[in-house]
């Protein structure tokens, strides 16, 4: 593994990859999509809304492993020292923010359908929208310190600390419902699940993961470009005037 | 230790020397309190159950709101730095900043939460109550409130970002500090709350602080 964590053969393993996930991923969803939309069987209680599910579920289980994948990455760089690690968990934050907001939207159309409303202060739904918080909490930070060198710092320790969190949010926001005493029919979400269903689901899932790993790939592949060309800069500033370089 | 006591003689100094902090916070969070009938209800029953949550928001607010007076003076004249060269412990420096807020939050809410059970109609024991809710949620609050601005020292615009960044965090302490008084309105028993608030306590001093601390000595080193 630790082979990869140079940039350069990082770069170059990312470049021959990236074609071949992109073709997997494309092929995944189009398979996945054939399956959810024409190939399974519309639900006995919520009819056609179910397929919006092969959407749904992939992005929410996606929206925390991503949280995870990148206080993963924190921490190696938090041990280690790879800048590689820092550059995959900065870049990986975007795409969970955005598949994060992906569960919510189709999560609140769904809702709409199945309860009658687009929001209810459900444990699961909250604690969805807390992680976008944490996302977004993320994001800003990194925008607000630009490229300095604190920066990854600072984001290493927002995301691990973040990550303790996760299971305290999830059981205070359990608690919180279970005082307020939820609308019971969103328990119908934990349904036991038909295979004819969980084939669709799982090659979905797998598609989402693909994507993911593609855009990763491409990001850090533009952000590591970026940091080169900077540094590039820096050196021809300093050959052009000697003064700089002291 | 003699480090530890001459830190905190310093964060108090600068505690009394800035009285007006002091009562703009209490005038803030009282005019907030004061404001909330007229927007809600007068209704004595609505009150008193909205009561607990106004005042935990307001407390998260006002320590929000206060946060950035800690910090400013000591980084625009490189105090945080000078720590750094002399090689303070910054344990020790954000355990200093942390009792000084606490401190001052408690001094104020000394003053408002009589008050605030006058207006809003609350028995004694409900203030009893919640004020041992605050009383052990306002550390942690704190402390987590005090690790965003450590993150974000180096940038120069920190107030919304600390909002932001501190949100996800504070969200069970505020459960928890609320439900102690729902619970005990509703003749449930208040161990369940009081032990969730407890552990909480006990698990965000177990990281957070030399977390903060090494952010806070990262930032002095820029």
């Amino acid at each position: 593994m630790t082979r990869f964590a140079n940039p350069k053969k990082f770069y170059n393993l990312s470049q021959k990859l990236i074609p071949i996930l992109g073709i997997t991923t494309l092929l995944f969803f189009a398979i996945g999509l054939y399956f959810a939309l024409f190939h399974s069987p519309a639900d006995y209680q919520q009819g056609e809304s179910v397929r919006m599910m092969y959407i749904h579920v992939p992005a929410a289980w996606f929206s925390t492993l991503i949280f995870v994948f990148m206080a993963t990455m924190s921490g190696v760089a938090f041990v280690w020292r790879h800048p590689l690690a820092d550059l995959l968990a900065q870049e990986a934050a975007l795409i969970g923010a955005i598949y994060t907001s992906i569960a919510l939207i189709t999560g609140s159309l769904w809702g709409k359908l199945a309860w009658g409303a687009y929001w209810v202060w459900d444990a699961r739904l909250t604690s969805v929208l807390i992680l976008l918080f944490l996302y977004i909490a993320y994001l800003a930070l990194k925008q607000s310190m630009q490229d300095k060198p604190i920066a990854s710092k600072m984001l290493r320790l927002l995301a691990l600390i973040g990550l303790l969190n996760i299971p305290i949010i999830k059981g205070s926001v359990q608690w919180w419902t279970t005082l307020h005493q939820p609308p019971s029919i969103i328990r119908s979400l934990g349904i036991s699940i038909h295979m004819s269903m969980l084939i669709p689901l799982l090659l979905m899932a797998a598609a989402f993961g693909l994507f993911f790993l593609t855009i990763l790939l491409m990001r850090t592949q533009t952000r590591l470009l970026n940091i080169k060309t900077i540094a590039l800069l820096k050196k021809q500033d300093q050959l052009d005037d000697p003064s700089l370089a002291a | 230790m003699h480090i530890f006591s001459a830190l905190l003689k310093h964060e108090f100094l600068l505690l009394t020397r800035n009285k007006e902090i002091f009562f703009t916070l209490l005038l803030f969070f009282g005019l907030s309190l004061f404001l909330f009938p007229f927007a809600l209800s007068s209704d004595a029953t609505l009150l008193k159950s909205f009561g607990p949550g106004l005042l935990w928001v307001i407390t998260i607010f006002t320590i929000l709101s206060s946060v950035e007076s800690f910090y400013k003076k000591d980084n625009d004249n490189s105090l945080l730095s000078f720590y750094y060269i002399q090689k303070t412990p910054f344990i020790l420096v954000f355990f200093t900043k942390i009792i000084a807020h606490f401190c001052l939050m408690i001094s104020i809410l000394m003053i408002i939460l009589p008050l605030f059970g006058l207006f809003f109609g609350l028995e004694l024991k409900s203030i009893v109550i919640l004020s041992a809710s605050l009383l052990l949620g306002t550390p942690p609050l704190i402390t987590l409130i005090h690790f965003a601005i450590a993150l974000t020292l180096s940038t120069q615009k920190t107030g919304m970002l600390v909002l932001v960044i501190v949100l996800p965090f504070i969200i069970p302490i505020l459960i928890f500090g609320v439900g102690t008084v729902t619970f005990y309105e509703t003749g449930q028993t208040l161990k369940q709350p009081f032990m969730f608030m407890a552990a909480i306590f006990l698990f965000v001093f177990a990281f957070v602080p030399w977390i903060a601390a090494y952010a806070l000595k990262e930032s002095a080193r820029q």
